[in-house]
């Protein structure tokens, strides 16, 4: 089909220029950091000579602070790492619908 | 991120050819930031309470070392996650404001002379007998010109439509 020269409606658009937020590559960032903090958290029990009274000791069964700490660690390393695919597809899922001419 | 902060980008229209539209801006992405980091943020709190709540000292005379990575990690954990979800919310309503509207110029000027035709077309006759159903039709010759503005557009938008339907049924011969 073939695009009337005369057509009767000329629509024109005023938009400022497309930006990079910064904001976004900030929270993504911070996102990071918190996938980061929940491997800390799994790994610190075991990495750190917790030698103290209700400390995890080698070999022994897991203490409440080792299980809190492994458990709210693997939480945390979930869901930042969800919230980062999930940034990831809705972006990748944006961009394939609106941006596949360019 | 190839995503824009500022206003959105328009596309073109797939049935209206001559009319383009804003393209819907995505808040998908930030929205599961700010929930994710919301999270992360309770379970960084959850982690300041487990040292108390569990009892990790048990009576010894110095804090176990335990508890010190437990608040020092959920004191960070808190921070770092509320500090996140505001820049994810930020973000997300940066996205969310109202972009400015897409201006319409009609350029046809068969177009704006029939728009200038409509009130007097649509004037009644007048009648040697007065009836009241005549009243109504009284907003119509407005001479401020509002109505008009208000129509302008829309009637612009509906010639370009038939326009573009013509286009596309008489070089295949069928209705679409």
């Amino acid at each position: 089909m073939s695009t009337n020269p005369q057509s009767p409606v000329q629509m024109t658009a005023v938009a400022a220029p497309p930006r990079r937020s910064t904001t976004s590559v900030a929270a993504l960032l911070g996102l990071g950091l918190l996938t980061l903090a929940g491997a800390w958290l799994i790994a610190a029990p075991f990495l750190l000579g917790y030698h103290g009274l209700g400390d995890q000791r080698r070999g022994a069964a897991w203490t409440d602070a080792t299980r809190v700490d492994v458990s709210l660690g693997a939480a945390i390393l979930a869901v930042s790492v969800a919230a980062l695919l999930g940034y990831l597809a809705a972006a990748v899922t944006w961009l394939a619908r609106y941006r596949q001419a360019e | 991120m190839s995503e824009s902060a500022g206003l959105p980008a328009y596309e073109r229209c797939a049935d209206c050819p001559g009319a383009v539209v804003s393209e819907p801006v995505p808040v998908l992405g930030p929205f599961i930031g700010v929930v994710g980091s919301a999270l992360c943020g309770l379970a960084g709190a959850l982690l300041l309470l487990a040292p108390f709540a569990f009892d990790y000292r048990q009576g010894a005379e110095r804090m176990p070392r335990s508890s010190v990575v437990d608040l020092a990690t959920g004191g960070g954990v808190l921070l770092l996650g509320l500090l996140t979800a505001a820049l994810f919310g930020g973000a997300l309503r940066k996205r969310l404001r109202v972009p400015e509207p897409v201006v319409a110029n009609v350029a046809e000027p068969e177009v704006a002379a029939n728009l200038a035709r409509v009130p007097e077309q649509s004037k009644p006759e007048p009648e040697p007998e007065p009836q009241p159903v005549a009243a109504p039709a009284a907003p119509v010759s407005d001479p401020s010109g509002a109505l008009r503005d208000l129509l302008t557009p829309l009637v612009a938008a509906l010639a370009a439509d038939l326009r573009a339907r013509e286009n596309s049924v008489e070089p295949e011969g069928r209705q679409v």
